[in-house]
């Protein structure tokens, strides 16, 4: 069992921008996400899964533990 | 099934442990998760150098950035995978699903499954007051006092003025919960209540009372998952097998949630229903998140155990205890047995687990093969489902 | 680390760069929705596209203030220090005439008398120099 030649990249998408002072970060993750589909020749109704990196935990937290 | 090549039956789990529950003065959610970890480990009979990859859930009480990784070098392994997952409420099932997916694509053969938490004694006054403060978003929710538990109680709140839910069939899911629990060895609250306890047990935020809500606890849980070859190889006794999982994820704001009586666990079911090839029907034994009483009362329409409406009924009329139609969370739940945060929904997992094993004594569900267990989280924004099964049902 | 000090204090928003206009607005007393000028869209709250379509030509319109109350629930034990004074208060979620829907809570009347589907209009309430909350009481 391996993940060998299972899976490809079809898509990928670099944001020109290096200073974002006016762009949240949600907004530079939305915008690079657009691009990738794009590259792609796909549509955001094709993408059904989303995992990125983000910010850290700690000041991105729920934060209430004993109720959810 | 949008997908041909699943991760039906290609990975079991042989062996669960659970740490002290409850209120265990102490310990480090370090501590607990290592000592559920070496348990897991025991009953699988294989030792920690044989593990390769761990998955966790974050512990508050312990922050560390990487969890797993803090755990790996308090238990003294050296992994080559590892991850910590975070999606609030709903983390335990997705760490089956992610743990099974790496193991059936040859990232790990022997995955840990681990989760942690001592929310009951191990908070200091800064993470505690962190944890009221920093609950809901800073911009758009917070700001009006709105704590996790008011976006639930929202939701249960809707489901009242929709279907005529009442305040006695929520208590009641209280009541049974409790019942499971005095059966528990272990279980952190087992003095028996009644609906009228309930109801008379002061307000917390409307519907809810507080023993419509869930505990504050201490303890952790810990899994040993691997290809089912391998189980079989190891001459594991009675793999548990992972038969579907699914997830789905509908918003991060309450105010965005697109209904608030039908939530992600419908969708999240149906594709792990799909997978595994079984139905509501079919299962014999549940364990579903139950952050709130409320909660269960809508995860029993949406995981298809009854028709949307009626959840109220169907908790009122017994369905979700011995006899009924579902038996679920024979130990207890986050209602009675413990939740000490996100490693709570593991606890569901070790039941229905030790059900289909058919190890649960006087809570055994005679002839238990198919289960599902269902976290949630978040307000409903984070919702994931497994179907797990016995050798029979592959 | 949060001293207790800080605990105690209510929390108020940090403007973003995507929310920046939005808070703006209401210290003019305007509650501001996104119309998306390709697909119609109107979203709460302020970012810097259209959840529905992708577009990035959203226009800022005030909203009418006019709303129903979705869902509800009476707060009775405070989430941490800061709001131990206001219990009970009602939390509302909000469902504006132009469709989109928002958390906020009730000024005006007893947190009681909270029934769904009740008609709220909006308030702008002054919380501090810079920001100023969206907040509804009976209509
Ligand atoms: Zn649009």
């Amino acid at each position: 069992m391996s993940i060998r030649g299972k899976a490809c990249i079809a898509g990928v998408y670099e944001h020109p921008t290096r200073k974002a002072a006016d762009k949240s970060v949600f907004q530079l993750h939305a915008e690079v996400a657009k691009g990738a589909p794009r590259d792609a020749g796909l549509s955001m109704r094709d993408v059904d899964g989303y995992v990125c990196s983000g910010y850290d935990y700690y000041h991105n937290d729920e934060g209430n533990y004993h109720e959810a | 099934m949008k997908h041909k090549d699943t991760l039906r039956g290609k990975v079991a789990v042989i062996g669960a442990g659970l740490s002290p529950v409850g209120r265990v003065p102490g310990r480090s959610p370090l501590w607990l998760a290592a000592d559920a970890a070496r348990k897991a480990l025991a009953e699988a009979g294989i030792d920690k150098r044989a593990v390769d990859g761990v998955l966790s859930s974050h512990a508050f009480a312990a922050p560390f950035h990487r969890f797993s990784i803090a755990f790996s070098e308090y238990f003294g392994i050296q992994p080559t995978f590892s991850n910590t997952l975070q999606v609030s409420g709903a983390t335990a099932a997705t760490l089956f699903a992610v743990g099974a997916a790496a193991v059936a694509g040859g990232l790990a053969e022997t995955v840990l499954v681990v989760g942690g938490d001592s929310l009951l004694t191990g908070l200091s006054p800064d993470l505690a007051l962190r944890s009221m403060t920093e609950s809901r978003d800073q911009q758009y929710e917070m700001p009006f006092g709105i704590p996790v538990s008011n976006t639930f109680a929202m939701t249960a709140h809707r489901h009242m003025k929709e279907f005529g839910t009442t305040p006695e069939q929520f208590a009641e899911v209280a009541v049974v919960h409790r019942r499971h629990a005095m059966r528990t060895p272990g279980a952190q609250m087992t003095a028996p209540i009644t609906v009228q306890d309930v109801l008379g047990s002061g307000m917390v935020t409307s519907p809810y009372h507080k023993l419509d809500c869930s505990l504050i606890s201490d303890g952790a849980a810990a899994f040993v998952i691997t290809s089912a070859e391998r189980a079989r190889s190891l001459g594991a006794r009675k793999p548990v097998y992972i038969l579907g999982a699914g997830e789905c994820y509908t918003h991060e704001h309450i105010f965005l949630m697109p209904s608030l009586t039908t939530t992600g666990a419908a969708v999240s079911s149906r594709n792990a229903y799909a997978m595994s090839g079984y139905g509501a029907r079919d299962m014999d034994v549940a364990g579903i998140y139950d952050c709130f009483t409320g909660t269960v009362i809508m995860m029993v329409e949406d995981l298809g155990f009854c028709p949307k409406g009626e959840g109220g009924r169907f908790v009122a009329d017994g369905q979700i205890t011995y006899g009924g139609a579902i038996p679920a969370n024979t130990h207890g739940g986050l209602l009675s047995f413990a939740h000490s945060g996100m490693p709570g929904a593991l606890f569901h997992f070790h039941e229905v687990i030790r059900q289909l094993r058919g190890e649960c004594g006087e809570r055994q569900v005679t002839g238990a093969k198919l289960g599902l267990v269902h976290s949630l989280g978040a307000g409903f924004a984070t919702n994931a489902t497994c179907i797990l099964g016995t050798e029979d049902t592959l | 680390m949060i001293t207790f000090d800080e605990a105690t204090k209510k929390p108020l928003p940090t403007p973003d760069t995507d929310s920046a206009a939005f808070w703006s607005g209401l210290k003019e007393g305007k509650l501001l929705l996104q119309h998306c000028l390709d697909c119609g869209n109107v979203q709460y709250y302020q970012q810097g596209m259209c959840r529905r379509c992708g577009g990035e030509r959203l226009e800022h319109r005030a909203a009418s203030g006019r709303g129903k109350v979705h869902s509800y629930s009476v707060v009775y034990r405070a989430p941490g220090p800061a709001f131990k004074r206001d219990v009970p208060y009602a939390v509302l979620l909000v469902e504006l005439e132009e469709g989109p829907r928002m958390i906020s809570s009730l000024v005006g009347a007893k947190p009681e008398s909270v029934t769904f589907d009740m008609p709220v209009q909006l308030v702008c309430e002054k919380a501090s120099e810079e920001i100023t909350l969206p907040r509804f009481r009976p209509a």
